[in-house]
């Protein structure tokens, strides 16, 4: 009896190993700074989220459909060094908004051509873009930062209601959008079958190659809407713009739980997967460390999160995810 | 995946690549005029030797179907490791072998959380990139983030040529030697092709296909500490910036010289092919006085570039 239930505890931890370790981390967060558990922290916990938990969203898709994209950070830095060329070209931020946004959605676009039509891998396509985007934008601007003048940047960075910015809510909508994308649409279904075996679909009489230009140009609309949040949270174009929140996104999904095998996942994993990076680097921002320890502490919390995930499962005897 | 990937075979399929590398030369050669001087090949034999002992490393992990990420950190972190043990007065016989023993238990490690925890190699690896990088930095804040390497191996490595050839450069031909020696003629050599390409065939012949994937990323982790040393030998110091990107530069010239990245394919001669198209290209925009900034876009360009012709052009696979 007391076996059993300690067999189901034990279960219970294991299966919600990364919703425990998010609570531990932010207690432990409470214990060593008493900014932590406010209303402010909290607004601008989510405030400074808002950006990778839209690429986190698209990368949902990308690992769940076996197309991984490294490249949304270096095409956002891209971005809104278009946006920035369209305005300083004297024709307004709007269309500036518009143009970038186009550039962002079209370069997916002809990743999902080249992945898809030439069956090329979509590590080495956008690894090329991860280099390629970013050297573009800083040759464009001459690795100067342009900083923006106008209304949206003050409007999406204000407050609405309870310290939630427009931001936020722009990433909250993203999720419910993206999860119902994946459960709701043939997108979402193909996807999973991408991901489970492409023969599937060929045998379903669905063009594979339709299919995976269907999920990069879902991720093409989440980095485009990433690449206004930018703009909006740093009110400036910069060439760096988001250097490695590429990893950040990736490691989310990953960590919530969504297999590398591709072929499975949820929205709601990548929520929890966001929330424990959130964590993690405010409270470690909020303890005022220096970047190498920084790196180390995050490097070595993401390892013992999968870790502590591992082991959970091992010690139940379910097969290892991945 | 197919019979080309076997060693007779791959002497033929490496040609395309020799083929393109040789043709560039020739075309810089005609259009540029200081690229076929003495001075400027031997100057690209040194620019190629950390990024070529990197992608000979990347080549044997790609090989059994893996990536390695944390390899330009891991050269940070061997120099964060050489560096203040030559300043505290040990000489470099003890800080060379320090700084690769450093990789290697890096890639001990990677290879260790992937196969016995069964995760993934780019989460893995991109987790101890930033791990290990941070690490890395620990070490050097203590020193100022800054250690200048003044050591008399150090500067001879430098400065040195053995016939004409630079060191620098004899160490990437020793070790792609090594490799090529390694991957062609043993055992295991042979396993690593098994593994990557087809893993469950491998493990019904009876091998340990983790512990050969885990070989494979000690090898690449102990080549990245070789890198390191390399590192501190042509920029004389140790600072914070080292090793960025250069996972990114080791995959593109390993995707260069024609590797498959689901494994199985590719080999070390190939990759230095690709090393030296990769370093080529850079070095004919500077002496064109196009400005590094550019570069960068057209490394990006130039990895696309190679793998559409080669599917375009190339037998299908």
């Amino acid at each position: 009896m007391i076996s059993r239930l300690f067999r189901g505890a034990l279960g219970l931890l294991a299966n919600n190993a990364l919703v425990v370790s998010i609570v531990l981390l932010a207690a432990a967060f409470v214990s060593f700074e008493d900014t932590f558990f406010t209303l402010r922290n909290i607004a601008a916990l989510f405030d400074q989220s808002a950006v990778f938990a839209v690429l986190a969203v698209g990368a949902t898709f990308g690992i769940i459909s076996r197309n991984i994209d490294i490249a949304p950070a270096s095409v956002i830095a891209l971005g809104t060094v278009v946006v920035a060329l369209v305005v300083q070209a004297g024709h307004g931020f709007a269309l500036g908004l518009l143009f970038g946004g186009a550039a962002t959605i079209a370069i997916y676009l002809a990743h999902g051509a080249l992945v898809g039509w030439l069956d090329l891998d979509p590590l080495i396509v956008t690894l090329a873009a991860w280099i390629w985007a970013r050297g573009l934008a800083v040759s464009l601007t001459n690795a100067t930062t342009i900083s923006f003048n106008v209304p949206f940047v003050t409007f999406m960075d204000a407050p609405l209601a309870f310290g939630l910015t427009p931001s936020t809510v722009c990433a909250a909508l993203a999720f419910v959008g993206g999860a119902l994308v994946l459960r709701q649409t043939r997108i979402g279904m193909n996807a999973f079958a991408l991901g489970c075996d492409a023969k599937l679909l060929s045998q379903a009489g669905v063009n594979p190659a339709m299919a995976k230009l269907m999920v990069f140009a879902t991720m093409g609309v989440t980095t485009a809407i990433g690449m206004a949040l930018m703009i909006a949270r740093t009110g400036a174009a910069a060439p760096t713009a988001g250097f490695g929140l590429e990893l950040d996104a990736i490691v989310a999904v990953i960590i919530g739980g969504t297999s590398f095998q591709g072929g499975s996942g949820r929205m709601l994993n990548t929520v929890y997967g966001v929330a424990f990076i959130a964590v993690l680097d405010n409270g470690l921002t909020g303890l005022q460390m220096g970047d190498p320890e920084f790196l180390l502490l995050k490097g070595a919390a993401i390892l013992v999160a999968l870790l502590v995930d591992v082991g959970g499962r091992h010690v139940l005897g379910q097969r290892p995810r991945s | 995946m197919n019979a080309v990937s076997f060693p007779t075979l791959r002497a033929t399929r490496g040609l395309g690549v020799l083929t393109a590398g040789l043709l560039m030369f020739v075309g810089f050669s005609l259009t540029a005029d200081r690229f076929a001087t003495l001075q400027n090949v031997l100057n690209l034999a040194k620019q190629m030797s950390i990024v070529g002992v990197l992608g000979v490393g990347m080549t044997i992990v790609v090989l059994v179907g893996g990536i390695d990420l944390s390899v330009g950190s891991i050269v940070l972190l061997s120099g964060a490791v050489a560096g203040p043990l030559l300043l505290a007065g040990f000489s470099a016989l003890i800080a060379i072998p320090a700084a690769v023993l450093t990789g290697m238990i890096v890639g001990l490690a990677n290879g260790w959380l992937i196969e016995r925890l069964r995760i993934s190699p780019v989460i893995v690896t991109l987790g101890t990139m930033i791990a290990v990088r941070g690490l890395g930095l620990v070490f050097l804040e203590r020193y100022r983030s800054w250690i200048d390497i003044d050591d008399p191996v150090f500067d001879a490595l430098g400065s040195r040529s053995i016939l004409g050839v630079p060191a620098t450069a004899l160490v990437l031909i020793v070790i792609v030697g090594l490799a090529s020696a390694l991957l062609r003629t043993t055992s295991l050599g042979r396993r690593f092709y098994a593994v990557g390409d087809n893993a469950a065939a491998a493990r019904l012949c009876g091998i340990d296909v983790p512990r050969v994937r885990i070989l494979a990323y000690a090898a690449s982790g102990t080549l990245a500490g070789v890198a390191g040393v390399l590192s501190m030998v042509r920029s004389a110091v140790v600072s914070p910036s080292i090793g960025i990107g250069l996972e990114f530069s080791a995959v593109t010239v390993v995707v260069l010289g024609g590797a498959k990245l689901s494994g199985g394919a590719g080999s070390v001669e190939e990759t230095v092919v690709g090393t030296a198209i990769l370093v080529m290209v850079l070095n004919f925009l500077t002496i064109h006085g196009v400005p590094g900034t550019w570069q960068t876009t057209v490394t990006g360009a130039l990895i696309l570039l190679a793998v559409i012709l080669k599917r375009v052009l190339g037998p299908a696979a």
